[in-house]
């Protein structure tokens, strides 16, 4: 009895008595163009039969990226996105999770990262860079795991350390004491460890009464700063935002020719979710000698990386086609020399796409900060 | 918390009253411990009403046009 | 001054009351309130019976106040004030308890209903006992009406309030009536040609003797009330004299320059001298002020020279307003197509070949730019594929609603498609087939025999590959998404009230519901009628509709418009404002407070003595109280809701009873 109440409060908290089984969703969803995965399906089975069942029964449940572009589009806002989160919350609970995501979520529980790596770590990115507290600072540079520990994102990260500077921003960073955000696990559906992090960081951050504004490499950190934690006092910016009102001030001033032709990969976590699509476009068409064209699917038509909602630690097997390969193949076929991107994760899986189709050597993936960086003196 | 305020509420025939019948129309629900008096128009909320409702054991005084 | 004798009624209104009000301890309360000498209840005091039992007790028991306990006022007060009348008593001596919509409706629970019933009561009793009759007073009406829009919808009113013999001005703001109407091509589901049935009427609106079109005007101000509007309409300059013009078109050619050519949906051009299309009505030539060159810059006359004859051209026309008495006034505003590039993933804007609906009425259309050929690029389309509900049923957007003919529309567009290209590949992407209106499942069905492909599923996606556009949704009937080929791709789109609307609203004082179309006052039995009295809906401007049922509801509100004109009077407002002479100090601060200049100091004799003393002007008053509140002496009181009204309601309103 207590049982059936509980799912009935949870399915009319998700509004889905509301669904008219439109199928929006289901063709927008990126990975109904590789997979038989029907999220209308899902929301109508969960709606008629018991959560529990379904959890269960569906591996599909993780392949979703948390993309959102059913959220964003369904005409009667309801959200099929917290239904996948909501099933995998109750694997979770259960225990009843594929052992490389028991893994991420014990990393991140030990070292604060989802990486497996010790957080004593976090900081050797910008060894020898000197970079101030976030004690001493106006602005905290956020890192995030990703650029903290991966070494091809490491140089991302400096390339913001050195914008920052050319620009003369009176930043600092935590260091070690620097804290996952938290964006990941909880699309994994482990919200109780969310809860714990948030609580971690919110402390962190509205302890530094000198910290007015946080800015974060990751459109995820910025995502979950911004939307998933009430009462956070910096105010969030992605660097997109913030660098591109560098540039509009003339604080911040492109000098060197950078004779490529470069398209722009929208992360959905940036455009999609936060509808943040004019400022990356506006970094790049500052740079002189740039020549910048579209993907024909772009900004709220644009296409996922399969990168998000946990899907870096999840191999989906039985797949014939990844997104990221018609992404790089379409720019290959559009003539470009870059695809830039302002996001670890698609950073990591175009590269890997690049990879794949060997099209090292023709197309290369870039995030903007490092076209920045190349064209500062 | 077993404090149940009384709300007097002065609203104006034309919207605010107009809105009250709606949502009864539309079967919103509220609680039942405000007691809405009609007028033409706010504009004819003299301050003396609001201060005898408060006399008259009103704990709150809603004035809505 | 007779005692007061009290009669207290209360509703059950079926179970709509008494399922949630206690009648019976209600009852008790009531008979216990002072001056109550009756109390009665029954099922449906607004039925005739129910009627009956209140003027039967007011005869046999002598009462002269009566206090009905059942819905909002706002919905049956005229009835109960007529009830009292028809007994013989002054119809103001009424007041109404609200227990239905502001108590039943919205709690739950029986306990705390009743006691909130009997506090409302306890108040309407009180201040029943201190009620005064009222006098209504009559005023003459203007014999004119008003009607503001030129659509089908205010066609048809102006046609039908003209034939009564009353004389009408049509308002349009664009350079010839004739609406959405006029670009479509075939009406669903008879498939009569749009222009065919309507350009005979627009004929009939020129020629009528008792319609003055005013075209290419707005009303900017309207003053007064029922009966005695005073409205200002503001006639835009056309630089073309349409007294003169002859609409030979002569000029038109010598025009240097292009502009997109509204009418048809700028699919293509015309000159920025020019009629919108040539059955326009008045049949005039009109000039874009935004690109005319001698407009903007002095630097050419070049029709002027053509037209040196007749001299029908004037290019320093000046706008004009224009001042009318008007009695009644009908709104017919219509609407406005959804713009889909609010819905970015379906590319309208970004590909050539994603038109809407109204832009595929053009292009199908013998007079549209392709004189009807379906042609994208210079080429028939094969794959032809259709989308409903863009802008509709949508709530990210902020349009809840069914827009209602778009499910029509494109089955229309269809058959068409299918009469003229016999090979095309045809498929519409619904999420329901809504074919409520007389003939409309049977049209449904023919087109469905025309071998269209009806999939049930909400397009998500439409993007390019190759040359082609894919139109990507899951067909929900087979459970997996489907990529269709498509050159053409039509987007049903829905309606909006139109844009120009909404200031008028303003003037108007008109309401909106929360669909942004203008507010009916009531939704089943005033469906013409509006909050602000003497002023009426038809047509779009209220909620989307097709021709049919814009036409019906334009002759409702035809009707409606011409009873205050027949009946030659209107009552004033009884419940005025009235200056006690002897405590006016003169202060003027009521004349301040009043926002309808009712209220002017006069020189007056009280007493034997000359003072100044406020005088409202019972026409003007709209009884907002206003005045009542800004006295400092309470010399001005609102009748029926004067300070000792009011506060005998406060005393009792709140207590535990
Ligand atoms: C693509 C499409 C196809 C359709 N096909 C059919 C069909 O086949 N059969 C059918 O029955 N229905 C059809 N309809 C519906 C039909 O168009 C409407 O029912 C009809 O046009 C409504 O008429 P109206 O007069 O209310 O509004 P409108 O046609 O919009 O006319 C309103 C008029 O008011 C004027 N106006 C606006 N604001 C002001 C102002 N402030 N002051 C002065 N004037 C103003 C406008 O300029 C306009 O002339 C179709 C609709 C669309 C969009």
């Amino acid at each position: 009895m207590e049982e059936t109440y509980e799912r009935a409060c949870y399915i009319e908290r998700l509004g889905l008595f509301g669904c008219i089984q439109c199928g929006k969703c289901t063709a927008g969803c990126p990975l109904n163009y590789l997979t038989p995965f029907n999220i209308r399906k899902m929301v109508y089975d969960v709606l008629n039969s018991s959560g529990e069942d379904i959890a269960s029964e569906k591996h599909e449940i993780w392949q979703c990226t948390t993309c959102s572009t059913c959220s964003s589009r369904c005409p009667k806002q309801i959200e099929p996105r917290d239904v996948i989160i909501n099933l995998r919350s109750i694997l979770v609970e259960d225990g009843n999770i594929p052992p490389q995501i028991r893994d991420v979520l014990k990393s991140i529980t030990i070292n604060y990262n989802p990486w497996r790596l010790g957080k004593e770590q976090r900081a050797e990115w910008c060894k020898g860079l000197e970079l101030k507290d976030a004690s001493e600072a106006d602005l905290l540079y956020y890192v995030g795991c990703t650029p903290a520990f991966d070494p091809r994102l490491q140089k991302v990260a400096q390339a913001v350390v050195k914008a920052l500077r050319k620009a003369k921003v009176d930043f600092g960073t935590l260091g070690v004491e620097e804290v996952c955000c938290g964006s990941e696990i909880r699309r994994l559906g482990d919200i109780w460890s969310f809860d714990a992090l948030r609580e971690a960081n919110t402390e962190i951050f509205n302890g530094y009464d000198n910290i007015k504004q946080i800015v974060t490499t990751s459109p995820h950190c910025y995502n979950t700063f911004k939307n998933e934690y009430p009462g956070l006092k910096p105010e969030v910016m992605h660097y997109t935002q913030f660098v591109s009102s560098l540039i509009d001030r003339g604080q911040l001033v492109l000098a060197k020719d950078y004779r490529k032709k470069v398209t722009y990969h929208d992360p959905c976590f940036l455009g999609k979710q936060n509808k943040i699509y004019e400022e990356p476009r506006n970094i790049l068409r500052s740079v002189p000698g740039i020549e910048f064209v579209e993907f024909d699917r772009n900004r709220e038509s644009s296409l996922c990386c399969e990168g998000g909602g946990g899907r870096m630690w999840i191999e989906i097997e039985d797949v014939k086609e990844r997104l990221a390969n018609i992404r790089v193949r379409d720019a290959r076929d559009m003539g470009v020399d870059i695809i830039a991107v302002a996001c670890p994760f698609c950073l990591l899986t175009l590269e890997d796409a690049v990879k794949s189709n060997d099209l090292e050597g023709k197309v290369q993936v870039m995030d903007i900060m490092e076209i920045v960086a190349k064209t500062l003196t | 918390m077993d404090f149940e305020p009384t709300i007097v509420a002065f609203l104006c025939n034309w919207c605010s009253y107009a809105g009250a019948d709606l949502a009864g129309t539309s079967r919103f629900q509220y609680p039942a411990n405000i007691r809405v008096i009609r007028v033409m128009c706010s504009s004819r909320i003299n301050p003396l009403f609001i201060l005898n409702a408060l006399l008259e054991g009103a704990d709150g005084v809603l004035v809505s046009g | 001054m007779a005692a007061k004798k009290i009669g207290v009624y209360i509703c059950h209104c079926g179970v709509n009351i008494a399922a949630t009000v206690d009648i019976e301890e209600l009852k008790r309360f009531a008979a216990t309130l002072p001056r109550v000498k009756s109390v009665q209840n029954y099922m449906y005091v607004c039925s005739d019976p129910g009627q009956e039992l209140i003027r039967k007790d007011i005869k046999e028991k002598g009462l002269n106040r009566i206090v009905v306990a059942a819905c909002s006022p706002r919905m049956h007060e005229p009835t109960f004030r007529n009830v009292l009348k028809s007994a013989g008593l002054n119809p103001y001596c009424l007041e109404i308890t609200n227990i239905r919509e502001q108590c039943s409706w919205v709690h739950h629970d029986r306990h705390t209903a009743t006691e909130k019933a009997k506090g409302l009561l306890a108040a309407s009793v009180a201040k029943a006992a201190l009620l005064e009759p009222l006098e209504e007073h009559e005023v003459g009406v203007t014999p004119t009406a008003m009607v503001i829009g030129g659509g089908i919808a205010g066609i048809q009113a102006a046609l039908d309030i003209a034939d009564t013999g009353f004389k009408v001005y049509l308002v349009e703001k664009e350079a010839s009536i004739g609406g959405h109407m006029m670009q479509l091509d075939k009406t669903f589901p008879t498939l009569d040609c749009s222009a065919c049935i309507l350009t005979p009427k627009m004929a009939d609106v020129k020629n009528h003797p008792n319609i003055e079109l005013l075209a290419y005007s707005e009303v900017i101000e309207v003053k007064g009330f029922v009966g005695n509007f005073k409205v200002t309409v503001k006639k835009k300059p056309r630089y073309v004299i349409e007294s003169i013009c002859n609409a030979c078109g002569q000029c038109s050619p010598y025009c240097p320059i292009e502009i997109d050519d509204a009418f048809n949906e700028r699919l293509a051009k015309t000159k920025a001298l020019y009629i919108p299309f040539p059955q326009a009505i008045p049949a005039t030539y009109v000039i874009d002020p935004q690109s005319c060159r001698y407009l903007r810059d002095k630097s050419c006359r070049q029709c002027e020279q053509v037209c040196k004859e007749l001299q029908a051209i004037n290019l320093d026309q000046k706008e004009e307003l224009v001042e009318l008495d008007i009695g009644t006034i009908i709104v017919a505003t219509g609407f406005d197509i959804f713009d889909p590039r609010q819905k970015p993933e379906l590319g309208y804007g970004k590909y050539e070949n994603v038109i809407t609906g109204l832009e595929f009425e053009r292009l199908v259309s013998a007079s549209g730019p392709n004189q009807g050929d379906i042609k994208i690029n210079g080429k028939k389309p094969k794959d032809v594929v259709f989308v409903q509900c863009v802008g509709s049923r949508d709530q990210t957007v902020g349009n809840e609603y069914c827009s209602r003919v778009c499910c029509m529309y494109t089955a229309k567009h269809a058959h068409l498609v299918r009469e003229k290209l016999p090979d095309a590949h045809i498929t519409i992407f619904y999420i329901d087939i809504r074919a409520f209106g007389k003939g409309f499942e049977q049209f449904y069905d023919r087109v469905r025999g025309e071998r269209v492909y009806y999939r049930r599923g909400n397009v998500s996606e439409i993007y390019k590959k190759g040359d082609k556009l894919m139109v990507r949704a899951e067909d929900t009937l087979m459970g997996k998404a489907v990529e269709v080929a498509a050159d053409l791709v039509v987007l049903a789109v829905g309606m909006e009230p139109s844009k120009s609307a909404k200031e008028l609203g303003k003037i108007l004082k008109l309401s909106n519901s929360p669909d942004k179309f203008f507010l009916e006052a009531h939704p089943k039995l005033r469906p013409v009628d509006t909050g602000s009295d003497g002023v009426f809906l038809a047509g779009c401007c209220q909620g989307p509709k097709d021709i049919p049922d814009t036409v019906a509801q334009a002759s409702a509100a035809a009707a409606k418009a011409v009873i205050p004109l027949a009946h030659g009077t209107v009552k004033t407002e009884a419940m005025v404002s009235v200056v006690q002479a002897e405590a006016c100090r003169g202060c003027g601060f009521c004349v301040e407070a009043c926002p309808y200049a009712a209220i002017t100091l006069e020189e007056k004799k009280v007493r034997g003595k000359k003072k100044i003393v406020a005088t409202v002007n019972e026409v003007l008053c709209k009884s907002c109280g206003a005045c009542a509140a800004s006295c400092l002496s309470g010399a001005i009181q609102q009748k029926s809701f004067t300070d000792e009204q009011i506060l005998s309601m406060i005393a009792v309103i709140g207590k535990k009873y």
